[in-house]
């Protein structure tokens, strides 16, 4: 049954905002695919809308062209990604089970700190790091930025595993303990299972967010050859002179969406569920 | 007895790792930046620094090009734009979805999230493609209803509105995800109560359904407001705060003084202004989501 | 296994806490805590597993002091109220887990699993998941679970609690005979006093924290030691009146033939199966009929007071509402409390009053 009951110019008004939308959402993507995916004669002034042939010619160019970025920056981004992830993850999930089960009497308080830190953007961080950093000798490590990394997506980690292990009824843990299962094996085979849908989360946006990063590596690593993508692909924009090479920097920004876009089509139930309530902290 | 000392210690040893973390790489950072902010620490000198007070806070507020008060206002008219047209794009798209079937609302809000998955980087340079005079499709849009051409991102007049529409896009998304859910938990009854009662659906969402949603929207309101507030990467890959400082907000600023110039003491002066309205901002947003959490439970 | 709990005091805010609680559980006896939601019972049985830590008390297992072992070493069996099934295990790996937490060999536990399931008559069911299983299904994997081990003693927390009325009284039955052939030491928690009286040995009524009566159902029905059991157990509730206030006519009247004019202090308690009507020499008038079933329960005004009695249907339909009715109250059925105390008091044949010194609690432990 429908909640409420619109007339026909409601509908209408309904349909044309939902496909109004849908275009502002879409067209940037399936403009960066058009440009990424056509031979790069066809990228000029007057432009086609709709390309006369497809090639990937673009992406072949960009990972292993004479004038491309390589697949380093895509392994280090991945790298970062990943790491922080299991970072994040394990952290994340100890910080979030003490909260969640132990009735101390300064956890409340500590978990309204960890909301308020999840709060914080990253932007705020640059340059408390590139100081710290080069005080002391993280600067330029891939351990520094990794640590960087988790430790900014590890207060909503918190958040949400102390959320997690809430939903997990604490019967189960007592049942276990009754059967005659230690501390160990209680957290090996019947918490962390249960826990598993909220640790994949956790860790999913973590990776999201590393790979994603493009103002701390901008700032903490000097080196070429283990800067991620988003820092790499800068070099397909000459600042002046307006020398962009579209199909390159829209071929490596096509490259970049595969993995989140896949993660996120995997994960896109649990993560608009759960990030709703992330999504409300971090933004 | 040992087994009651050790089970008060085990939170505290399972939390050691994450706080650390988080002290060591989240908080420390910070303190370290109000204590550089009072130094005449530069890239070059670090150690052995020269405590200078609130110098650095006064050059900051009495620099030129640009202004302090300038960048302070692009910041503003950047946040503002970038709040307001979030929350009403995803308010209002929430509205339009919750008559929907729930099955369809999802499948929409998953293609409508798209973008808060992306990096902020590649939004920025999306978005500088759409606008690029040669071949960006933002000028076609216009020249369908007779408009244009315009240099989106060198004309003074319109590279503002053109990051804020790009940053719109970037956190419309989320405003809408937090928006829906909350629309999704009211009840229903209030609502037919509504229809039994005669108002119009119109009448029934000013009345009923914002009301109930106050909250989720106060704080859906403040994540835009800080995000807003932080942008970095978007603008950094779409205009490095030009032309001329003309979308030079405290973000840009900061790295900047900091990175660019070389002036640890105004960088970390700018970032602790920046960091003491975001924590101001996420206390409020604290005290909101406390307060309505204790209504819940 | 004997279970022994000496002086179990447990401060929680006013909830749940527990006051110098002694309870003794013979080898095979199953004894029911039963009371109202808050009185300790739960907290009693969190005790006994060790998950509750108490402020002063200890449990003893054969004579063994258990207090400070971990739940996990004290070889319990449990089965909660919503049963806590692993719900990411199969029902075999669900009823295996405390055989596997015990290291025992896989094919050793593999024929122990077959076994129980068995006899629990889930052995079909062992390779599905918690979630396919009905209410009745998942009690059973539960107990099979609590079982396996063999564990020294079983508690049972509310284990019917979540099952539909018919269902219930088929499990409790199942229970009952499942821990007599076992011979196995068992605390039965719950709310329903008729459940307590149907399966246990001895039914310890709990209230405020403490033991207030300890004996065997038919004992706590016949001769209640204390008001607050008499009112407990049984169905519908019974009639109490007092001689100190407005029902202070009929108390009188009911009791004359005990004490005389005597009684000041007393509270009178009769069974409404006791009062008979349409026979006796007192005169009420029929202000309301339900029909239970094979009963009616038939309200009586008499002054200010009103008698509850229960009439079999059949009779009952001849009684209309505003009828004058004879009644009559046979003294040997009357329970007899000390006012300020509950204390269940006894007349002795010179007319003087006994009461019930100190048994609170402790009465009927003969056994």
């Amino acid at each position: 049954m429908d909640l409420v009951r619109l007339s026909t110019l409601q509908r209408i008004l309904r349909a044309a905002a939902v496909a109004l939308a849908l275009a502002f959402a879409l067209l940037p993507l399936l403009w960066v695919l058009s440009i990424a995916l056509r031979p790069g004669s066809q990228s000029l002034y007057p432009i086609s809308i709709i390309p006369t042939s497809l090639t990937l010619d673009n992406v072949v160019g960009v990972l292993f062209g004479s004038n491309g970025i390589g697949l380093a920056p895509y392994r280090n981004a991945a790298f970062y990604g990943l790491s922080s992830a299991v970072v994040t993850a394990v952290a994340s999930t100890l910080g979030g089970y003490a909260l969640a089960r132990y009735n101390m009497k300064s956890g409340e308080a500590l978990l309204i700190v960890v909301l308020a830190l999840s709060f914080l953007p990253s932007a705020s961080r640059i340059v408390p790091l590139f100081i710290l950093f080069s005080a002391s000798g993280l600067y330029g490590t891939s351990q520094g930025v990794i640590l960087a990394y988790a430790a900014g997506s590890t207060p909503l980690g918190i958040w949400l595993m102390a959320g997690a292990f809430r939903q997990i009824p604490i019967r189960l843990e007592q049942a276990a303990r009754i059967d005659g299962a230690g501390s160990l094996l209680t957290m090996r085979r019947v918490i962390l299972p249960l826990a598993v849908p909220g640790i994949l989360v956790v860790a999913t946006l973590s990776f999201i967010d590393g790979w994603n990063s493009f103002s701390l590596p901008l700032v903490l690593i000097p080196k070429a050859d283990v800067q991620p993508y988003t820092v790499a692909l800068q070099r397909y924009i000459q600042e002046i002179g307006y020398g962009i090479n579209w199909p390159l920097l829209a071929a490596g920004s096509l490259v970049a969406l595969v993995p989140v876009l896949t993660v996120f089509a995997i994960l896109q139930r649990r993560l608009v569920r759960v990030g709703g309530l992330g999504g409300a902290i971090r933004g | 007895m040992a087994r009651g000392a050790l089970r008060r210690a085990t939170p505290w040893l399972l939390l050691a790792l994450p706080l650390l973390l988080v002290f060591l790489f989240l908080l420390l950072p910070y303190l370290l930046t109000f204590y550089y902010a009072t130094t005449n620490a530069t890239i070059g000198r670090l150690i052995n620094v020269e405590e200078v007070g609130l110098k650095n806070l006064q050059l900051v507020l009495a620099s030129h090009a640009p202004a302090f008060l300038g960048v302070l206002g692009i910041t503003a008219v950047f946040t503002a734009g970038t709040l307001f047209g979030s929350l009403g794009l995803g308010t209002g798209l929430a509205l339009a979805l919750h008559t929907v079937s729930p099955g369809v609302r999802s499948a929409l809000l998953a293609v409508y999230l798209i973008p808060w998955v992306i990096a902020a980087v590649i939004i920025g340079y999306t978005w500088r493609l759409m606008y690029d005079p040669a071949i960006g499709l933002a000028n076609d849009v216009l020249g369908a209803f007779g408009l244009g051409p315009v240099d989106w991102l060198t004309d003074k007049a319109t590279t503002m509105a053109a990051l804020v529409v790009a940053n719109i896009w970037a956190g419309y998304g989320i405003v809408l995800l937090v928006i829906s859910g909350a629309l999704a938990n009211v009840p229903p009854n209030i609502i037919l109560a509504g229809q039994v009662d005669g108002a119009s659906y119109g009448r029934i969402v000013r009345k009923v359904i914002l009301p109930a949603i106050r909250p989720t929207f106060l704080l859906a309101g403040l994540v835009a407001l800080v995000s807003g507030l932080n942008t970095f990467d978007l603008i950094y890959a779409m205009t490095r705060g030009g032309p001329l400082y003309q979308t030079e907000t405290m973000a840009l600023e900061m790295y900047r003084l900091t990175i660019q110039k070389g002036n640890i003491g105004q960088g970390a002066a700018v970032t602790a202004i920046l960091f003491t309205i975001s924590l101001a901002l996420a206390i409020a947003y604290v005290v909101i989501w406390r307060r309505e959490a204790r209504k819940w439970t | 296994m004997r279970l022994d709990i000496q002086g179990l005091t447990v401060e929680y805010g006013q909830v749940g806490a527990v006051h110098d609680l002694n309870l003794t559980v013979a080898h095979g006896e199953l004894v029911a805590l039963v009371g109202p939601s808050g009185c300790g019972k739960t907290t009693t049985l969190g005790f006994i597993t060790g998950f509750i830590r108490a402020k002063a008390g200890r449990v003893l297992f054969d004579g063994v002091d258990v207090t400070g072992l971990a739940p996990q070493r004290r070889g319990i069996g449990y089965v909660f109220q919503d049963y806590a099934i692993y719900p990411h295990m199969t029902v075999r790996e669900n009823i295996r887990f405390p055989l596997d937490a015990a290291k025992m060999e896989r094919k050793q536990a593999e024929r122990d699993v077959d076994e129980i399931a068995g006899l629990m008559g889930v052995g079909g069911l062992l390779a599905r998941r918690p979630q396919q299983l009905s209410g009745g299904q998942r009690q059973r994997v539960a107990l099979a679970r609590a079982l396996v081990k063999k564990p020294v003693i079983l508690l049972l927390d509310e284990p019917l609690s979540n099952l539909d009325a018919h269902l219930r009284v088929e499990v409790r039955a199942e229970i009952r005979r499942l821990q007599l052939d076992l011979k196995m030491t068992t605390v039965f928690v719950t709310h329903d006093q008729s459940e307590a009286m149907a399966i246990a040995d001895r039914v310890a009524v709990m209230s405020n924290g403490n033991i207030v009566a300890l004996t065997s159902p038919a004992t706590l029905y016949v001769r209640p030691p204390s008001l607050f059991s008499a009112q407990f157990i049984g169905s519908p509730q019974i009639n109490v009146w007092a001689i100190d206030g407005p029902d202070e006519a009929l108390a009188r009247q009911v009791v004359r033939p005990l004490v005389g004019d005597g009684g000041a202090g007393l509270l009178v308690g009769v069974r409404p199966e006791h009062v008979q009507v349409k026979s006796g020499d007192q005169v009420a008038t029929v202000t309301l009929t339900e029909p239970l079933g094979r009963d009616s329960l038939v309200h009586l005004a008499a002054g200010p007071s009103t008698i509850r009695a229960l009439v079999p249907t059949e009779a009952a339909t001849h009684l209309q509402v505003g009828e004058q009715v004879p009644f009559r109250i046979d003294p040997a059925h009357l329970h007899l409390f000390d006012g300020p105390t509950g204390r269940r008091v006894e007349i002795d044949p010179a007319g003087g009053r006994v009461v019930d010194a100190g048994t609170e609690g402790q009465d009927g432990l003969a056994s």
